[in-house]
């Protein structure tokens, strides 16, 4: 009972210390991070940007961290967030939902596209995306998760496996769904293309033992949107910042931190091919 | 190591061996053999116990983990189970800790840093799960320092694998070395203090009325009867004891006895008017009655050791001419002959007896000298007289005639 008395007491001190958003004053910017990565990475890599965001804007801006997918939209759709970092699927519903705005997308390993991809073992002895029939998939992140997810059913589809042809199995981050493939629980992973290359993964399994099954069209890579709900100079001085950072030693100096090469500018239509991916898997008019 | 002698009568025998050193050893030796076996049994119960108690404790530990990960195991995030099991081989004695997944595939594992750098050539200080994967399997072939635990991990009434947890033996071998350690104190001072126990106890009850028999033995030796031994008990020492006590009352009286007969003797000898002298078979002589020194104006004593012939004469090396000793000396028989001696101005009438022992046989010579001086003078003067008479008859016949 005191435990959980303890609980309420920490959980009012953390509520009453974090700022709800810019919107009610633009003292200070909250900056939410879809979890890609898990949270203790997540928040040593982006901590850098957040400071010279900060730094460069004249407000401060702080990080916010999630677990899982579920609670980054929790905490969304709350508007907790002046600007987010997420995935494609994520960046659309909250642009319909919540009016955020694209400024720019990644630009990592150096390439300014991303693609979904199904990976399999080598010595699994599959050869086609048809051979995944029966067999149990597991995707990275659930299923808003734009290419572990959303993208990766859509080259099943194209295969012409439906719901039920296979088994779904959600890990909690891309890089799980891939680690738990090397370990042989799952036939196959949906991830990203670049899923290899990071080296959360490298570091941790074999990749060679690893091959792509099949990969998506390349499209844009993950963006950064902010709140409509922030002053038009506000949102044009983050895009400014944000887009510039490989342009300056301390925004270089960020940007290597989160394991980016640059902030590319980008506009909403450049996502309509996602939008139209989510139509045929989810069924979401966005 | 005690010594003791045994007084002048046994020379310089001394205790090599003391009995009490022997049975002081025999008794630590006994213990030692108990000690050892007993330590061993309790050693070894202690081990078992000690290593079920880590058992436990890895059993512990491995609960504790198979509650921390289930969630991770069903949310497939292998890199929360890799850091769980990272802080858990903080644990000290901790060699291991790793996940296998209910098809039996090891999804993570954490080595400790000890063992990483006690197994590892590699410099660095981070490790990829690969070589955690290949020292965990290294480690476990080989279980000499560790108990391997597997816990499985349930939620709901879903199997999603099993822990695996090496715990290193070094607490358990710590513990039992130190059990042991304080065993062995505690077993070195009771069997010191039981030997010490045991020996008193022999020196009271069997030693020490033994030294009592020698320190007796070496009285009666000096020829101190007065002075029983102390009686120790009733056992058989005391019996012992007792028939020395004895021993030493009959050897007493039986010495009286002789002292008895022989101061009768010296008492005849010394009545006799006549110098008696006891001689061995060079005629020195053994014994001299009190006439002999009274005769020869000296202490009896005096006389003993000394050549019968250098008594009665001066420096002369040789038996008196006529002296029936070296006849004696020869047959062995009673010898007679009157012998005079200027020197002394005296005649004696020497005998010499031979002096048999039952056992040895012939051991000597008795010899008696008896003055006869005045009896030859009033010989001789009677037999002046007897001639002087005849002289004064043949005169008078002539003198008539």
């Amino acid at each position: 009972m005191k435990s959980f008395y303890d609980a309420i007491i920490v959980f009012i001190i953390l509520f009453s210390l974090t700022p709800t958003g810019a919107s009610a004053s633009e003292s200070s910017l909250i900056l939410g991070i879809f979890p890609r990565r898990n949270a203790e990475q997540t928040y040593i890599m982006f901590s850098p940007l957040a400071d010279h965001l900060s730094s460069e804007l004249g407000i401060k801006v702080s990080l916010d961290i999630s677990n899982n997918f579920e609670t980054f939209w929790q905490k969304l759709s709350t508007g907790r967030f002046d600007l987010i970092h997420c995935n494609q699927y994520h960046y659309l519903a909250a642009r319909k939902n919540y009016n955020f705005e694209v400024i720019g997308t990644n630009a990592e390993f150096g390439k300014t596209t991303i693609a979904g991809t199904l990976i399999v073992r080598k010595d699994s002895g599959f050869n086609s995306l048809s051979d995944l029939k029966g067999k149990k998939i597991l995707f990275g992140g659930g299923t808003d998760a734009m290419q572990s997810y959303i993208l990766a059913t859509d080259l099943l589809r194209q295969a012409g496996l439906t719901t039920g042809d296979y088994k779904e199995a959600f890990a909690i981050t891309p890089q799980n769904a891939v680690i738990g493939l090397y370990y042989k629980q799952a036939d196959a992973a949906g991830t990203g293309d670049l899923a290899l290359n990071m080296t959360t993964i490298k570091n941790r399994i074999d990749i060679s033992q690893l091959k792509f099954l099949a990969v998506s069209e390349q499209l844009p890579q993950l963006p950064w949107a902010v709140s409509e709900s922030l002053a038009p100079e506000i949102r044009r001085q983050i895009r400014r910042i944000l887009t510039s950072m490989d342009q300056s030693e301390e925004g270089l100096t960020a940007l290597k931190a989160a394991s980016l090469e640059g902030i590319t500018p980008a506009y909403d239509k450049d996502f309509d091919p996602f939008r139209k991916i989510i139509q045929e898997i989810k069924g979401q008019e966005f | 190591m005690i010594r003791r002698t045994s007084g002048n009568h046994t020379g310089n025998f001394a205790v090599r061996h003391s009995l009490g050193t022997r049975f002081s050893l025999h008794i630590f030796i006994v213990l030692l053999i108990v000690n050892f076996f007993s330590l061993l049994y309790v050693y070894k119960t202690e081990q078992r116990t000690n290593q079920q108690d880590l058992r436990d404790q890895a059993e512990v530990i491995g609960g504790y983990i198979a509650s921390s990960v289930s969630q991770y195991l069903l949310n497939y995030d292998f890199i929360s189970l890799e850091t769980t099991l990272k802080e858990a081989t903080q644990l000290r004695g901790l060699h291991y800790a790793a996940i296998v997944a209910s098809n039996e595939v090891f999804i993570a594992a954490q080595v400790s840093q000890s063992c990483v750098t006690a197994h590892s050539t590699a410099k660095s200080t981070t490790y990829s799960s690969e070589i955690q994967f290949k020292l965990l399997e290294l480690l476990r072939k080989d279980s000499s320092d560790h108990i391997d635990i597997s816990t499985p991990i349930i939620f709901g009434d879903n199997y999603l694998g099993r822990v695996v947890v090496g715990l290193s033996l070094d607490i358990s071998t710590k513990k039992t070395k130190d059990f042991l350690a304080i065993l062995l104190v505690v077993n070195a001072i009771v069997a010191l203090f039981l030997a010490t126990g045991i020996y008193f106890f022999f020196w009271k009850n069997a030693l020490q009325p033994i030294y009592n028999l020698i320190d007796g033995a070496n009285r009666v030796a000096d020829g101190n009867y007065d002075e029983p031994v102390i009686l120790a008990g009733s056992d058989e020492i005391g019996l012992l004891t007792h028939s020395f006590n004895t021993m030493m009352k009959a050897r007493k009286d039986a010495e009286e006895e002789i002292r008895k007969g022989r101061k009768d003797w010296e008492r005849l000898f010394n009545a006799v008017d006549d110098v008696v002298t006891i001689q061995d078979n060079d005629m020195r002589i053994l014994q001299a009655n009190t006439a002999a020194g009274k005769m020869l104006n000296k202490d009896p004593a005096e006389l003993i050791g000394r050549y019968c012939y250098d008594v009665f004469r001066t420096n002369k090396n040789s038996a008196c001419p006529g002296c029936p000793n070296s006849q004696c000396l020869k047959d062995h028989q009673n010898h007679h002959a009157d012998i005079e001696y200027s020197e002394l101005q005296k005649i004696f009438h020497i005998s010499a007896f031979p002096i048999y022992d039952e056992e040895q046989g012939w051991i000597g010579i008795a010899h008696i000298s008896r003055d006869i001086t005045d009896q030859k003078k009033l010989e001789s003067q009677y037999r002046q007289a007897q001639k002087m008479e005849a002289i004064g008859t043949l005169a008078g016949g002539i003198t008539t005639h």
